[in-house]
């Protein structure tokens, strides 16, 4: 069972989306800024889906609260179940997809068999389930609770609690009911409770729970030794008073992350078959290590169809590929479009690799290459500083993340994929290769932002193009932080000077006096050297001329590197009026 | 379910696929509905499928019997499959149909039908839903029947076809029925199995064994000399008017089913006619007969209500003899009864006046009704004149709908609902195939048709039969 498609219209912030999920994508993560509708799409796609017998719902759940336009929720489902293609279920309502997406009325050899699954809300809030055909017309015929529940869809939400325990709808009900046969569902929930006060649970029960003990153990929610069916006193009703404990104290009060994992146990175990697990946002509740190892179990193990995930986290998409990433973004109007990497899985992977943030924030500064990059991460460590300082917002308040552009003319391509995804993107670029010019003009058509320097500089170039000796001088003295010694970078010196002068001192106004070097040669000199032996090329050495850069800023004054990196503090912050913060909280 | 039938049921399982020729009323419901049971105990669900509704709703009740739950068990009709895959499945069956099934569309039903269950996702829809195929009557299928069950067999390869070649009768025109040599034995070996005669267990079982034992006779141009048959509850007479007459007024007790079997509906009109509302016509499921009345009806002026329903009323009860031609003429000119007096038919009458005096379609509902309820005459075509009686109410709740159309979903709705049971029925060989009844008369056997009709007519009643023929040497045709 694997989504393929999802269609939404009216549905709280979501005026229309069609969204094609990729062919063979079983796990899905949604990103996006806070209003951009993922956990609706999430808990859109669940109600369609879910097995509940009614909703309670709202005018508040229409788009614009206009209950004059009814909610529609559609769902593609391929990868049938064969419980599902049967006659009784939703074997005669079989539509296809094609692998780009497209429905079809019939399931045509050639493309994927799948069911349509419609939920439709109109001004009486009544909800109806039906299985849609394209190309057909409504009425659709309606389906209920039990064709649903045979799609084996879970969500982990706030209703979790409700999961560890003994009901007909729970997952241990069901898992109860899927082992021992309908008859014995809560019957035997309420027997076996009654012999739990007794002090007697079944040899079934006890095996089962045995069974949920070794799948929560294997998901990562630490070491459960003594899991076993007890009697919950802290409801009323009868049904659901039998639930999950370890020793005396019942699972409901443990931890939020672990109450979820167990949740995601249960449900794997109550169905024969895989399920569709939604999780809205999976980090909720887990510290990293128990969210990088449910990540990791989710994505490797093979024991779930296909998962949903919404996440905040960069340690979380660390651990995915750039191809389990989906964009979701809104247009202000309600439109929201999705976007995937499936068509350049590299070259997203490297941003993320570079950033895992870059694909949670609003907009991607990337530095062209290692130099660029590590002065980037040292103007916003400084910029940030300073805000921090006068109370304002940090970059990262403001949705802005620095990637490393990978060199070259991958930076540009870089900024052109988030431009597509619907991200801003900046880059910050050398200026001496005239082969990129013709792609820097495509991507600024495209909207990215280009901060370039002088024609013909590279970073290094601009760098010295107005200094004068004293200050080429700390230059060099910052390179020899990096290249160890003094003597190195006087070799470095020797290997790109052309003049056969021995240069044998760091002093560039020595150089002018004594060896008779310009102002301009020995800036030359200096640059040349610094690119060729990367003076400048790791993230810290960015740091330690970033700040140099800040500290010498009334020197510097006029200068392209100013107005630049001006620019580029314009690009991170804004003007201080139109600060906006995004995303609080969710 | 017995032992017996269990064991068997549950060895046959193991032995599909198969094809199995078993006589008239030797268990094949009861053996199907057995296996469908033993199949359903295992887990395993069943698809059966047969030619007719009457058998549709034999297998259900035979299910219910062995109390095999409805959810592993779907029976169905070849067309109503056929037609439910075309219906859910357009583009695959590559013909757009209308959601009401028009059964003189069969054909091309099932053609569709092919082609849908041909594609990938229809196949495992099948191997998902069942376990085990039957198919009921196999003797019955045309070729492209036969092909659709190949194709739904590629799915669910366990399958048993059942039939007997001896019945049948459904030789539509222009349709091939299946070869067994030929189709069905290369796809389905044939079992050999020990046929008992159930159906006459407690009722007749000498009966049971002589129609068991005369199959081998029954072949075209054989010969059969029924003055020689002595077997307890067999007789046979001189054809006669007088004949039926007297067999079927024999039968005292409403509780024993007597059926009287004649070669066309014309036949059995005119002996239901002459038994003055004793017994009741079967209609077919069409209800041609009264198509043909209601097409009449709707090509008539309001003038000619009134003479359409003398007509109508004529042909099905019995006692409006003196409904004459003076009482026609009048109708026809669209004058009233003044100077002709019929006693007893007063109110026939006085309703055929009413309604040539005011004609509309209400007033001809209002005319049936009066007629039906002053019981002058007595109806013999129950079937006919209440579905026709419907059709026509129909279209005066709703006018501008087609009364024909109205009769065409009357009759469809019966497909599903089954027939009223009438306990003394006139019918044809074809309608009452696959159903029992406790006696039976075979009025004109020299005409019955070929040796599959007479094989039918014959093993259809489990206490008695009495066959009337001109000669007692009968030839099989």
């Amino acid at each position: 069972m694997r989504i393929r498609r999802v269609d939404i219209q009216n549905f709280r912030g979501i005026k229309n989306l069609k969204w094609i999920v990729p062919k063979t994508q079983d796990f899905v993560c949604l990103v996006g800024p806070g209003d951009s509708t993922k956990t609706t799409i999430l808990e859109a796609m669940y109600l369609a889906l879910c097995e509940r017998y009614s909703l309670s719902l709202s005018d508040a759940d229409f788009y614009d609260a206009n209950v004059e336009q009814p909610i529609s929720i559609r769902v593609t489902i391929d990868d049938l179940s064969n419980e599902v293609m049967k006659h009784g279920v939703l074997g005669m309502e079989l539509s296809g997809i094609t692998d780009d997406g497209v429905l079809t009325h019939d399931p045509a050899d050639a493309d994927s068999t799948c069911v349509v699954i419609q939920l439709k809300i109109d001004a009486d809030l009544e909800p109806v389930w039906s299985v849609y055909r394209e190309g057909g017309t409504d009425p659709f015929p309606q389906i209920g609770v039990g064709a649903r529940k045979t799609l084996g869809v879970f969500k982990v939400d706030e209703r979790i609690d409700g999961h560890l325990r003994w009901t007909r709808t729970s997952a241990l009900g069901r898992m109860t009911e899927a082992v021992h046969g309908t008859s014995g569902t809560l019957a035997a929930a309420t027997r076996a409770s009654r012999e739990a006060v007794a002090g007697s649970i079944s040899d079934d029960l006890q095996a089962l729970t045995g069974k949920v003990q070794q799948r929560l153990n294997s998901l990562g929610s630490g070491s459960f030794s003594a899991l076993r069916p007890g009697l919950d006193t802290s409801l009323s009703s009868s049904a659901g008073v039998l639930a999950l404990y370890e020793e005396r104290v019942p699972l409901t009060s443990f931890g939020l992350g672990t109450r979820r994992l167990a949740g995601i146990a249960t449900q794997q175990l109550a169905f024969a078959h895989k399920t569709i697990l939604m999780i809205d946002e999976i980090e909720y509740g887990l510290e990293p290590h128990r969210l990088v190892y449910l990540l990791h179990h989710l994505r490797n193990s093979g024991e779930v169809a296909q998962v949903f995930v919404t996440t905040h986290s960069p340690v979380a998409v660390e651990q995915l590929a750039a191809s389990d990433l989906c964009v979701v973004r809104s247009d202000g109007d309600g439109n929201i479009v999705t976007h995937d990497f499936t068509a350049r899985p590299n070259r997203a992977q490297a941003v993320l690799r570079s950033n895992p943030s870059a694909f949670l924030s609003r907009k991607v500064i990337l530095g062209e290459g290692k130099t660029e990059y590590g002065l980037l991460l040292g103007l916003v460590d400084l910029w940030n500083k300073q805000r921090l300082a006068d109370g304002e917002t940090p970059a990262a308040g403001l949705g802005v993340a620095v990637a490393d552009g990978g060199g070259g003319s991958n930076a540009i391509r870089r900024a052109r994929l988030l431009i597509e995804a619907g991200y801003e993107a900046v880059v910050l670029m050398d200026n001496d290769d005239r082969s990129v010019d013709n792609e820097v003009k495509r991507a600024a058509r495209e909207g990215v932002t280009i901060r370039r320097w002088d024609t013909g500089h590279d970073t290094e170039r601009e760098l010295v193009a107005t200094l004068t000796a004293a200050r080429l001088t700390e230059i060099l003295e910052l390179a020899v932080e990096n290249r160890v010694n003094e003597q190195t970078v006087l070799q470095d010196l020797r290997n790109q000077d052309g003049s056969g002068a021995d240069l044998d001192t760091l002093d560039v106004g020595a150089w002018i006096a004594d060896y008779g070097y310009t102002l301009d040669v020995a800036r030359a000199l200096i640059a040349s050297a610094a690119k060729k032996y990367s003076w400048f090329k790791s993230p810290y050495q960015g740091r330690r001329l970033a700040s140099w850069i800040v500290d010498n800023r009334d020197t510097l004054a006029g200068s392209t590197l100013i107005t630049v990196i001006d620019g580029l503090h314009g690009d991170v912050f804004g003007a201080a009026s139109e600060e906006t913060p995004l995303e609080v909280g969710r | 379910m017995d032992a017996a039938l269990r064991d068997e049921a549950t060895l046959l399982l193991r032995r599909m696929p198969f094809s199995v020729e078993m006589p008239a009323g030797t268990g094949k419901t009861q053996l199907i509905a057995a296996m469908a049971g033993v199949a359903a105990r295992g887990g395993s669900a069943s698809l059966i499928l047969t030619h007719t509704n009457a058998g549709v709703a034999a297998l259900r009740k035979r299910l219910k019997d062995f109390a095999v739950p409805q959810r592993m068990v779907h029976v169905d009709t070849i067309a109503s499959w056929a037609f439910e895959l075309v219906r859910h499945y357009p583009d695959l069956a590559g013909i757009q149909i209308a959601p009401v099934p028009d059964w003189s569309q069969t054909p091309e039903y099932v053609r569709g039908a092919v082609n849908v269950a041909q594609a990938r996702a229809i196949k495992r829809m099948h191997s998902a839903s069942f376990t085990y195929l039957f198919v009921d009557e196999y003797q019955d299928c045309n070729l492209n029947q036969h092909d659709l069950i190949l194709e739904i067999a590629a799915a669910i390869p366990l399958a048993a076809v059942f039939g007997d070649r001896l019945q049948g009768i459904f030789d539509f025109s222009g349709e091939t029925l299946v070869d067994w040599d030929q189709h069905v034995f290369p796809s389905y070996p044939l079992l050999d199995r020990e046929h008992a005669p159930w159906r006459w267990v407690g009722h007749n079982a000498e009966l049971g064994q002589w129609l068991l034992d005369l199959r081998p006779q029954l072949v075209s141009g054989a010969t059969l000399d029924l003055s020689q048959v002595s077997v307890p509850g067999f007789e046979w007479q001189p054809a006669s008017h007088q004949a039926v007459a007297d067999a079927a007024s024999r039968f005292k007790t409403f509780e024993e089913s007597v059926l009287i079997l004649n070669q066309w509906r014309s036949d059995n009109a005119r002996t239901a006619g002459r038994l003055g509302g004793t017994y009741a016509v079967m209609e077919d499921l069409n209800g041609r007969f009264m198509h043909e009345n209601l097409a009449t009806l709707e090509s008539s002026d309001p003038d000619g209500y009134a003479l359409w329903l003398a007509l109508f009323a004529k042909s099905c009860f019995s006692g409006f003899g003196e409904i004459n031609q003076p009482i026609l003429r009048r109708l026809r000119r669209g004058e009233g009864f003044e100077g002709l007096s019929r006693p007893g038919l007063e109110t026939t009458l006085a309703a055929l006046e009413g309604l040539g005096t005011d004609p509309s379609l209400r007033n001809l509902v209002a005319a049936m009704r009066a007629i039906e309820s002053a019981r002058e005459g007595r109806l013999y075509c129950i079937e006919a004149w209440r579905d026709t009686l419907a059709a026509i109410e129909a279209v005066v709740r709703n006018p501008g709908e087609s009364m024909r159309v109205n009769l065409s979903m009357i009759r469809d709705r019966l497909r599903y609902t089954g027939r009223r049971r009438q306990q003394r029925i006139v019918s044809r060989t074809l309608l009452v195939k696959g159903l029992e009844y406790d006696h039976a008369i075979l009025c004109d056997a020299d005409s019955i048709g070929s040796v599959r009709n007479f094989y039918v007519a014959i093993t259809r009643p489990r206490k008695s039969l009495t066959i009337l023929s001109r000669s007692s040497v009968i030839r099989m045709r």
